[in-house]
């Protein structure tokens, strides 16, 4: 149990409210960080190193694409950091370009209960 | 070709009449005399002279022709080869294309040109408003995505949390209705953007060999919750064989989750519905009978209208929007099907039939 709450969940999300209701379940579960834009995501994942980054894609001054986009294009560890895209967007043109660009799972945040996203986040924590 | 044509045929007129009009000419000279031979001098100088005359004739034809032959080439021919070349660039694009200048044509060809120049403009502009609109309706899926979804999810996610919450029986059964009615708007919001994106164009699918036991099979396991609520019972027995099909998996299963969904939706408790697949060498046919409420004649040609409700089915209450079964007939007619349905008068029940191609 101490071990699981060692984990960083790097949380992308520019909607306060949704940001509060994420953070109120992960509690107690994982350590949780909150990136509010696209250019704070990059800036948290160099200084927290999260184990996972739930990122959604319409973002203020740097959108989830690119900041996908520059993840996968560095040079160091962090590169292969699991990400999860969690975005209302649900267009297949999304979800792929998404995926090409190398997320590693897509969800259309107002079809999935919140208990979903922790167990996915779970999956992925046993995975590694 | 056609010009080649035109001066051989000039030639043989030219050939023909001279020779037909010389023998008129020595009749005439011998029966002008009232001999029937002449003597060899004038003979001779007699076809020296319907040969001189022949020559003349035939050459005047032949620049007659020749000049006829320049002219039609030049005014008419080219213009129009030039436009027919023009109309094929056109017609492979449909974007703007440099109208060929019609110069020196008669004014008919002039006409022409003016009249193709018209109408390409209008393509065009038609064709770029036909691109910005499919740009809007796309702008507008994303916005309304964004905009309608994330306060659905906020309320969505802060139920979710209010009902792990110890409460009372009474408050539990109200989130839990809050908590219905917030997924019956997602589900809305889902369908409607499913609406948009088939409408402009921007379905993608990706069609492969699948198995359409397996998908049957899995959409009932996934309604049978349904089902069992609403006490109907469903009936599929898997044919012993069944080629796999060419279909686009996810929107064929959202096919046959909306039809077992309605048939489960429309019939009272007691009632079946039943699923079967029936395959033939180049197709596989897929039927869904239930023992539901019927759909009357007079709404047969309606049901497949976007938001349209029959009546009977509008009274229910039950989750429906309208939009279930004109999705579902794009989707079958994009497999290269069509959806259908034969029903008897209220009461008795309905069966959706479609069939799609086996995979080669």
């Amino acid at each position: 149990m101490a071990e699981e709450t060692e984990r960083t969940v790097l949380v992308v999300e520019d909607d306060p409210i949704l940001k509060n209701l994420l953070g109120n379940t992960f509690s107690g579960r994982y350590k949780a960080m909150y990136a509010g834009t696209g250019v704070e995501a990059i800036q948290y994942l160099e200084e927290y190193k999260p184990d996972i980054i739930l990122l959604d894609l319409m973002l203020p001054e740097m959108g989830g694409f690119e900041v996908l986009e520059q993840i996968r294009a560095r040079e160091d560890e962090l590169k292969n950091v699991p990400v999860i895209v969690i975005s209302n967007l649900s267009q297949e043109s999304d979800q792929e370009k998404a995926k090409a660009l190398g997320a590693n799972d897509y969800m259309v945040k107002a079809e999935v209960a919140i208990e979903e996203i922790t167990s996915k986040i779970d999956t992925f924590f046993q995975e590694a | 070709m056609l010009s080649i044509l035109l001066a051989v045929l000039a030639l043989i007129i030219a050939g023909v009449s001279v020779y037909f009009g010389s023998e008129l000419l020595r009749e005439n000279i011998l029966g002008f005399l009232g001999t029937n031979t002449l003597p060899p001098q004038f003979e001779q100088q007699l076809t020296d002279i319907v040969v001189g005359q022949g020559i003349i004739t035939i050459a005047t034809f032949l620049v007659v022709a020749i000049f006829i032959v320049i002219l039609l080439e030049n005014m008419v021919i080219k213009p129009l080869k030039l436009l027919s070349t023009t109309i094929q660039q056109f017609g492979s694009g449909l974007h703007a294309v440099d109208i060929p200048d019609s110069k020196g044509a008669p004014h008919e060809i002039d006409h022409i040109f003016e009249t193709f120049a018209t109408m390409a403009k209008h393509v065009e502009e038609a064709r770029s408003r036909d691109e910005e609109m499919s740009r809007i309706k796309s702008d507008f899926i994303s916005t309304a995505a964004h905009q309608l979804r994330t306060p659905l999810t906020g309320i969505r996610w802060a139920l979710e949390a209010m009902a792990k919450e110890p409460m009372d029986e009474g408050k539990k059964a109200v989130v839990a209705d809050a908590l219905e009615k917030n997924k019956q708007l997602i589900q809305i919001v889902r369908t409607l953007l499913d609406v948009s994106a088939i409408e402009s164009g921007r379905y993608n699918y990706k069609f492969e060999p699948t198995s359409l036991p397996d998908l049957v099979t899995k959409t009932i396991e996934q309604l049978q919750e349904h089902a069992t609520r609403q006490q109907v019972t469903v009936r599929y027995t898997p044919p012993k064989y069944s080629p796999d099909v060419k279909a686009d998996k996810e929107r064929l299963r959202w096919v046959l989750i909306n039809l077992i969904e309605n048939a489960i939706r429309y019939t009272p408790p007691k009632g079946s519905v039943t699923i079967s697949l029936e395959p033939t060498r180049d197709r596989v046919f897929i039927s869904v009978h239930d023992t539901g409420i019927g759909i009357p004649d007079h709404e047969r040609h309606n049901i497949f209208e976007r938001f349209y409700r029959g009546k009977e089915a509008a009274k229910m209450q039950n989750g429906g929007n309208g939009l279930g079964l004109y999705i579902a007939r794009n989707v079958v007619r994009d497999h290269g099907g069509d959806l259908d349905f034969k029903s008897n008068e209220a009461g008795i029940g309905t069966t959706f039939f479609f069939s799609v191609p086996v995979a080669t």
